[in-house]
């Protein structure tokens, strides 16, 4: 079988869809999987294994070429169209598009192959998806930021990684285990970068730190100046550490003046000017990496290293954050944070930044470095200037918990549960849509999710979740019976689809519908396809009956899927508490 | 045309037109070695690209350009004695083709030459040779025919692209056209968007168009 796998945008985001490639690989031992990636990009392409050939998409050539007077006036045309006559003869069985956007879905509609899933646009501009993942991820664009999921997870679960892991019972460290590897190159880079400083070659006798101060965006960046006292902090308080700065060669001068600026540590903190492919072996021999939103983040989630990212600017943790478990996000709580990738800051200062205290985050790194990891994140529960959150992988997939919110002083809300429980929901609907999940996989899912939710909420009882989950079950049970009377109304509607009166008793009927359970928590996520539905709507009545029926299968499975695992998480709690009862006894 | 040739003065044989030496009089080499370093950068250029060069001069920088890359080389001029003398210093190199333009020559014939249409659909890399073009004008003629940006050249290339011109609406064109000549406004890929013929929107060109157009969104 021969794929291809599109991803046009930039470095981490074509790192961040390594899990997925790994998945793939697992998935189809014996397939031809190609990449299609930017120019430029294709240098991190020899870190991720089992690739067969990178076929370049020359962006800025197309770019300049479309409007600069002096050059052929169909050479971006050309290019872009021998391109796509390259990807044709190659005759691809799947196409896979991670970049979701119009470039790409327009460009995936006019490669040829049996199978597309992700954005594709046909020639009339139809857009179809391929898998519910990627539809979620077109929707998930006004979700606020728990109810998201991880782009990584996305990619991750719309090649079916998801169902590949449950079925085979694999575990989250044998999923990320060897997404990336060494090559001979970038290990020779690292070692002579090593052999430089004071740690060995195998890392073993003193404490590596590296740091990335520089982000392709000046906003993401917390500033030289808080790096600077922070890196003053670490090598004071830890005497064995060495910190290296990381660059790429046109960041040189910057590195090399940072690292000059830092008096009286020149021996113990050097410029490390290197390749991705160096990165990821001295990855390999760190105990952590503090960095903004960059592509060493996502480098760094693929190795044993602990990630600190500083989340400024348009960094945005929860769609594109550290995907490791125990990876670590500081972010402000300023209201316009995570903001837009291509505005510039719009505030008097850059609040975001400099609201993040050096101190506090030195802390925060120092107890990461020494102390276990509850006590680290019991230190970090107390910081009040901005957001600690940690990466879970509990369920499978990346959730970020909150260090330091009201959750954990005060035990969660009902909505806070509520949109917890409603992620799993929508990951239990989007993996139904796709064709993988049964009745067997539902009891493994739903402990997953028991699992991740105490973990998330460690001061609720779990008296305190029966409680909330009962409501739900009202709610939701309520919701129910509404659902199955659009049903009734809908066979009614498809007994005569041109009468119009039925037609329009069965809208009137969502907008009804809509309106009461719309603000409730725990059924938000279940009317969420009633928003679709217009009460103008003008088009032909097979039609519009056709997107209804649509519409109220949707409902019907987002219903059964959130009363299945709110049943199946009070059974959890009952055998919890029976087990308990037991055990005092 | 009146062609002499004469030894600069570090000893390397420098063709005269008319009394005027197309390489540098005194150090042919380095001044080809410069015009490479000058040139838009040959690195962006696709693995089995071609590189055209506009004007021969007395084929210095072509040897140049010849030694730090391996693609194909079609060298374009107007003048036959440049070709010839180039071609007689290097014409063991097969990686280097020429293609003389007769003075005069409309866009739709150049167009419509077996040695160009083997490569002018393809993506090609343009090279101005300066030096060659400030001395004879009528390799400005070959430049604006190749850029294909003025009313006329767009024209000899549509005529050379039926896939695309078919799939215009011929109106909308003559006006865009007509109001680009009263501007003297050049003429670009995205123009072409705004003259589809809406029963061709579904087209691959016009599919191939929108991705371009996401690009300078």
């Amino acid at each position: 079988m021969k794929i291809l796998v599109v991803n046009l945008l930039r470095l981490g985001d074509v790192i961040s869809m390594a899990p997925a490639l790994k998945a793939l690989r697992m998935a189809q031992p014996n397939s031809q999987i190609d990449l299609l990636v930017n120019a430029g990009v294709e240098t991190v392409t020899p870190v991720i294994p089992g690739i067969s050939k990178v076929h370049v998409f020359e962006r800025n050539r197309m770019q300049s070429a479309l409007v600069d007077g002096t050059r052929p006036m169909f050479e971006s045309f050309d290019v872009l169209g021998r391109l796509v006559e390259r990807l044709s003869d190659e005759k691809y069985d799947v196409l896979y598009n991670f970049t979701h956007n119009r470039l790409s879905g327009w460009l995936c509609g006019l490669i040829p192959a049996a199978k597309k899933v992700g954005l594709v646009l046909d020639g009339s501009g139809g857009v179809s998806f391929g898998s519910a993942w990627f539809r979620h991820l077109n929707q998930q664009v006004d979700f606020e930021e728990a109810q998201c999921f991880h782009h990584s997870d996305v990619f991750f679960a719309a090649v079916g990684g998801l169902a590949l892991q449950r079925d085979h019972a694999l575990s989250d460290r044998r999923v990320l285990d060897g997404v990336l590897c060494e090559t001979t190159n970038g290990r020779a880079e690292a070692k002579a970068i090593l052999e430089g400083s004071q740690v060995s070659a195998t890392g073993q006798h003193s404490m590596l730190i590296l740091m990335q101060i520089s982000t392709s965006d000046r906003k993401k960046e917390w500033g030289d100046q808080q790096f600077r006292t922070l890196a003053r902090h670490l090598l004071n308080r830890h005497s064995d550490a060495t910190l290296l700065v990381l660059g790429a060669s046109s960041e040189e001068v910057r590195i090399q003046d940072f690292c000059r600026s830092v008096e009286g540590d020149q021996g113990r903190m050097l410029p490390a000017i290197c390749s991705l492919e160096a990165v990821v072996s001295l990855l390999e021999s760190a105990d952590l990496l503090i960095t903004g939103d960059t592509s060493i983040k996502h480098i760094a989630s693929a190795s044993t290293a602990r990630v600190i990212e500083i989340a400024v600017g348009s960094s945005d943790p929860f769609r594109t954050g550290p995907w490791k478990s125990g990876d670590v996000v500081i972010a402000s709580r300023e209201a316009c944070r995570p903001c837009g990738h291509s505005e510039g800051c719009h505030r008097e200062a850059h609040f975001c930044a400099t609201v993040i205290d050096v101190e506090e985050v030195a802390a925060i790194a120092d107890s990461y470095l020494l102390e276990p990891e509850t006590v680290a994140k019991a230190r970090a529960s107390v910081v009040k200037k901005f957001d600690v959150y940690v990466v879970d992988r509990s369920e499978g997939i990346v959730q970020l918990n909150v260090l330091n919110g009201s959750s954990i002083r005060h035990g969660a809300s009902d909505r806070e549960l509520a949109i917890s429980v409603e992620r799993t929901a929508r990951r239990l609907v989007l993996e139904s849509k796709d064709g993988r999940l049964d009745r067997m996989t539902m009891g493994s899912e739903i402990r997953f999710a028991y699992h991740g939710i105490k973990e998330k909420f460690p001061h609720s009882t779990v008296m305190d979740f029966r409680h909330s989950l009962n409501s739900a079950d009202v709610t939701l049970r309520h919701s129910e019976g509404m659902v199955r009377s659009l049903r009734l109304q809908l066979d009614r509607v498809k007994e005569s689809i041109q009468d119009p009166k039925r037609l329009h008793e069965l809208v009137s009927s969502i907008a009804v519908m809509r309106s009461r359970l719309g603000a409730n928590p725990w059924t938000a996520f279940i009317v969420e396809p009633l928003l679709s539905v217009l009460e103008d709507d003008r088009s032909a009545p097979f039609t519009r009956y056709r997107r209804l029926s649509d519409t109220v299968g949707d409902l019907e499975l987002r219903i059964e899927m959130a009363l299945k695992l709110i049943r199946g998480l009070e059974i959890e709690i009952e055998n919890e508490l029976e087990n308990d009862l037991n055990n005092e006894l | 045309m009146n062609t002499h040739i004469e030894q600069s003065r570090n000893g390397h044989e420098v063709l005269y037109i008319d009394g005027k030496a197309t390489a540098s009089t005194i150090d042919p080499l380095k001044e080809a070695t410069a015009w490479i370093g000058s040139t838009y950068s040959l690195a962006a250029a696709g693995i089995d690209e071609t590189l055209v060069v506009i004007g021969a001069g007395s084929g210095y920088h072509i040897d140049a350009l010849r030694e730090c890359t391996n693609k194909k080389i079609i060298v374009i001029d107007t003048c036959p004695a440049s070709i010839e003398f180039v071609k007689r210093r290097l014409s063991h190199h097969s990686q280097i083709s020429y293609i003389e333009v007769k003075r005069g020559t409309s866009f739709s014939d150049f167009y419509q030459r077996n040695d160009v249409v083997e490569w002018v659909f393809e993506p090609f890399i343009l090279l101005r040779h300066r030096s060659s073009m400030v001395r004879n004008s009528d390799l400005s003629k070959v430049e604006e025919c190749l850029v294909g940006r003025s009313v006329e050249a767009f024209r000899a290339q549509l005529e050379a692209r039926p896939a695309i011109a078919s799939a215009l609406n011929s109106g909308r064109l003559k006006k865009m056209a007509e109001a680009k000549l009263v501007t003297k406004g050049l003429v670009s890929v995205r123009d072409l968007t705004s003259v589809w013929e809406v029963s061709s929107e579904t087209s691959n060109e016009r599919r191939l168009l929108r991705v371009l157009e996401e690009l300078v969104r």
